[in-house]
């Protein structure tokens, strides 16, 4: 049996994305933190690419797994990243900018899967996934850039605090709107769709996401938070797909 | 009709002798020629043409010709810029009908 991938940490993950950022900064020439504003294709052109050299494609269509819309892959081999034309760049969908961030993470952090054997199975392409998408966070919404928007815009020190249904006040840029809540949900993307547009854009979903995972809001509810795509049962349904394929090349390179 | 992009000549140029995109603009910058990683990335990769200059410097680099780098960008340019105006007199064709309509 091939050993496991060891898992990545996600302090190194952290650090990649540092230094693609870094890179990123000293080519645009800034030097305050203000002047920052992430645009993920100057991202790609002026430190990914020069350091990876990955291909973006996005004239494939990808199909269907499991019911669901395979919006990119990841060749590792040939170091390209693949987006349906669905959400490709010129459809404003603002689901391509995480998606290719997602396929970044793949193709930076498991290319050792054309050279190395490792086990492939359900938990190791959960983890896989899991990494990518720490990855895709960490690239286009760091926690330090974070943390400076939301005091400089929200104002605030203490995390937000989410009691059911209701009316609730939000503050942004000292106007304050009230706006009646229906799920835990829609709290987190009400908190997180004036921030998107300092963070290349990204969809409010995974703003949304990111904001939960940091335990920035305090959930007093019984709610959980409900993504769309990126449901623990899909993930598991593609996960047990892929294992099939795999399984069997894994027998055929074993008898090779 | 341009047989095959400058962009994809350069990279296959590069790759041949092994360098990467910042060695690559290392031996530039002894040319005098001061780019940016992102111009690089956009001309092997999205299909722009670069400057005259800037291609007699990269045929310094390689040792090729520089004649035939020069006379593919020019072809290649010059259908950008037919394609461009292509659309845009369409584009305007099209606004005036429909304002023709109403």
């Amino acid at each position: 049996m091939s050993p496991r991938r060891p898992a990545w940490r996600p302090k190194d993950i952290f650090y990649l994305t540092e230094e693609i950022l870094t890179d990123y900064a000293l080519a645009k020439g800034w030097t305050e933190p203000n002047q920052y504003v992430f645009n993920l294709k100057d991202i790609y052109e002026e430190a990914i690419y020069p350091r990876y050299e990955i291909i973006i494609r996005e004239d494939i269509p990808l199909g269907w797994q499991q019911r669901t819309k395979l919006l990119g892959k990841a060749i590792c081999r040939e170091n390209t990243a693949l987006i349906d034309p669905s959400i490709a760049a010129t459809t404003g969908d603002n689901r391509y900018i995480f998606t290719l961030a997602h396929e970044f993470g793949h193709l930076i952090l498991h290319k050792d899967s054309t050279y190395k054997c490792y086990q492939m199975d359900s938990r190791t392409i959960f983890q896989q996934e899991k990494e990518a998408n720490l990855f895709a966070e960490a690239l286009l919404m760091p926690l330090w850039h974070l943390k400076r928007r939301v005091k400089d815009h929200y104002g605030l020190k203490c995390p937000w605090r989410y009691m059911g249904r209701g009316k609730y006040c939000f503050t942004w840029n000292g106007i304050t709107k009230i706006i009646f809540v229906v799920s835990y949900t829609q709290f987190c993307q009400t908190v997180a769709a004036p921030l998107t547009r300092y963070f290349c854009n990204v969809s409010t979903m995974a703003m949304a996401l990111r904001i939960h995972k940091l335990g920035w809001i305090l959930n007093r509810s019984a709610e959980t938070f409900m993504g769309t795509a990126t449901d623990a049962a899909n993930l598991m349904s593609t996960a047990l797909a892929v294992t099939k394929k795999a399984a069997i090349t894994s027998d055929q390179l074993t008898h090779t | 009709m341009a047989i095959s992009k400058v962009g994809e000549v350069i990279l296959n140029l590069r790759k041949r002798r092994d360098w990467t995109v910042k060695e690559l603009i290392e031996r530039l910058a002894e040319k005098k020629q001061s780019v940016s990683a992102g111009y690089i990335t956009r001309i092997e990769q999205y299909g722009e043409v670069p400057s005259p200059e800037f291609i007699c410097a990269l045929a310094d680099i390689f040792h090729v010709d520089a004649k035939k780098l020069l006379s593919a960008a020019k072809e290649q340019k010059l259908e950008q810029v037919d394609r461009n105006l292509e659309e845009r007199y369409q584009k305007a064709l099209g606004f005036y009908r429909a304002q023709k309509r109403r």
